[in-house]
C-alpha cells in the first residue's frame, strides 16, 4: 500500500516539474511601436500639403521657420499661451474650491449659534435688563426662547452677509478665467493666421 | 335704503378699529402691553427700527402696579422679571420707572388710550419701544396688594 502511494506521489513530482520546465522560457513582450511623430502644425490642429513637391524634411524646417516668424509677428507663442491658460484655469479651480470650503465654514459656523444663546438665557430673567442686550453672555441671562431667536436672525444675517461676499469673489475669479480664456483663444487665432501666410508664400496648401 | 347700509358699514368699521387702538386704563392697576415698533439709536447718531423681539424687548409685557413688576406671561415661557422702583400717577399718566443691569427705563402709559412709550437707556445706546396696553383682571395672588 505504502509503495502504491510513493509511486503516485513521485509522477505527480515529475509532472509538476516538467510542466514548470514548458512554461519558464516564457516569450519577451513585443517591443512598443513607437507613435507617429506629429508634426509642428499638426499640433495645432492646422493642415499642411505640400503643393512643390516638398519632401517631409522639407516640411518640418519651412514650418518651424514659419512658427518663429509668426511668433515674432504675433507676440504670442501658442505652446506658453496654453500653458498659461491650463495655469489661468487651475488658479480659477482652487478658487472656486476655497470659495466653497468657506462656504461650508460659514454654515458649520451658524450651527448651534441659536442654542448657544438658548442654553445661555435659560438661566435667570430680567426684562430690562436684556434689553438690547448684543452679548448674550454678559451679566444675566434671558429667556431661552428669545436667546435662541436674537442668536439665530444675528447669526443668520452675518452668514448671508459671509456668503454673498465668497459668492462675489467666486464668481468674479471665474470671470476672470472666461475673459482669459478668449483672449487666449484669439490670440492663438491670430498666431494661425499668421502660421497659414507663411507657408502659404512657402507654396503649401493650409487649411485650419 | 343706501344711506342707511352706508351708516351701518361706517359702524362696523369704526368700532374694532377703536377698540383696537384705544384701551382706556383709568381706574386699572393690572396690564397688558404689547410691543409693536422698537427703534435702537446709539451715541453715533445711528438709529435702526426693528421688531421689539431682535432686541429682546417682549412681544407682551405685564404689568402690576400693586406688586411694582413688569413681567413676561406665562405663555411666552421667558420667565423675566423687573422691579419698578419708582411709580407714579397723575393727570392720566402713568409713569413707571427703574434700574436694572446697568439699564435705566422710563414707560409712559397714557390712561385714556393705554398707549405706552418706554425709553431703555444704557450707555451709547438708546432703545424706545412704542406699544399698547390693555387691561387684566386684578391679581388675587400673594403679589397683589
Amino acid at each position: 500500500m505504502t509503495v502504491k502511494i510513493l509511486a503516485v506521489l513521485g509522477s505527480v513530482v515529475v509532472g509538476a516539474a516538467a510542466a514548470l520546465a514548458q512554461t519558464q522560457p516564457a516569450a519577451p513582450p513585443p517591443p512598443a511601436q513607437p507613435a507617429p511623430q506629429k508634426t509642428l502644425a499638426a499640433t495645432l490642429n492646422v493642415y499642411v500639403f505640400p503643393t512643390a513637391g516638398q519632401d517631409a524634411a522639407k516640411q518640418s524646417t519651412d514650418e518651424a521657420t514659419c512658427y518663429n516668424w509668426a511668433v515674432q509677428n504675433t507676440g504670442s507663442d501658442p505652446f506658453q499661451l496654453q500653458k498659461q491658460a491650463q495655469q489661468a484655469q487651475q488658479q480659477a479651480q482652487q478658487a472656486q474650491q476655497q470659495a466653497q470650503q468657506q462656504q461650508e465654514q460659514i454654515a458649520k459656523s451658524g450651527e448651534g449659534a441659536g442654542v448657544k444663546g438658548a442654553v445661555a438665557g435659560a438661566a435667570a430673567g430680567a426684562l430690562i435688563g436684556e434689553i438690547a442686550s448684543d452679548d448674550a453672555g454678559k451679566g444675566a441671562a434671558y429667556g431661552a426662547a428669545a436667546g435662541a431667536v436674537v442668536a439665530r436672525r444675528r447669526t443668520k444675517q452675518a452668514q448671508a452677509e459671509a456668503s454673498q461676499q465668497v459668492e462675489q469673489q467666486s464668481q468674479q475669479a471665474q470671470q476672470q478665467s472666461q475673459q482669459a480664456q478668449q483672449a487666449t483663444a484669439q490670440q492663438i487665432e491670430n498666431f494661425k493666421k499668421a502660421f497659414s501666410v507663411c507657408l502659404e508664400a512657402q507654396k503649401y496648401m493650409v487649411k485650419y | 335704503m343706501p344711506k342707511r347700509y352706508l351708516m351701518a358699514f361706517a359702524v362696523l368699521l369704526a368700532v374694532p378699529g377703536a377698540s383696537v387702538w384705544a384701551d382706556d386704563l383709568t381706574g386699572s392697576t393690572r396690564f397688558l402691553c404689547a410691543a409693536v415698533q422698537a427703534t435702537e439709536c446709539r451715541e453715533g447718531g445711528e438709529c435702526a427700527i426693528d421688531v421689539p423681539w431682535d432686541l429682546n424687548v417682549p412681544e407682551f409685557i405685564e404689568i402690576d402696579l400693586n406688586a411694582r413688576r413688569l413681567s413676561t406671561t406665562k405663555a411666552s415661557g421667558q420667565n423675566r422679571e423687573t422691579t419698578i422702583e419708582h411709580l407714579s400717577r397723575r393727570d392720566g399718566t402713568i409713569v413707571l420707572q427703574g434700574f436694572e443691569m446697568e439699564r435705566a427705563f422710563s414707560f409712559v402709559i397714557t390712561e385714556q388710550t393705554g398707549r405706552v412709550a418706554v425709553a431703555v437707556a444704557t450707555e451709547g445706546r438708546v432703545v424706545a419701544v412704542f406699544g399698547a396696553c390693555t387691561t387684566l383682571p386684578s391679581a388675587a395672588g400673594p403679589g397683589a396688594k
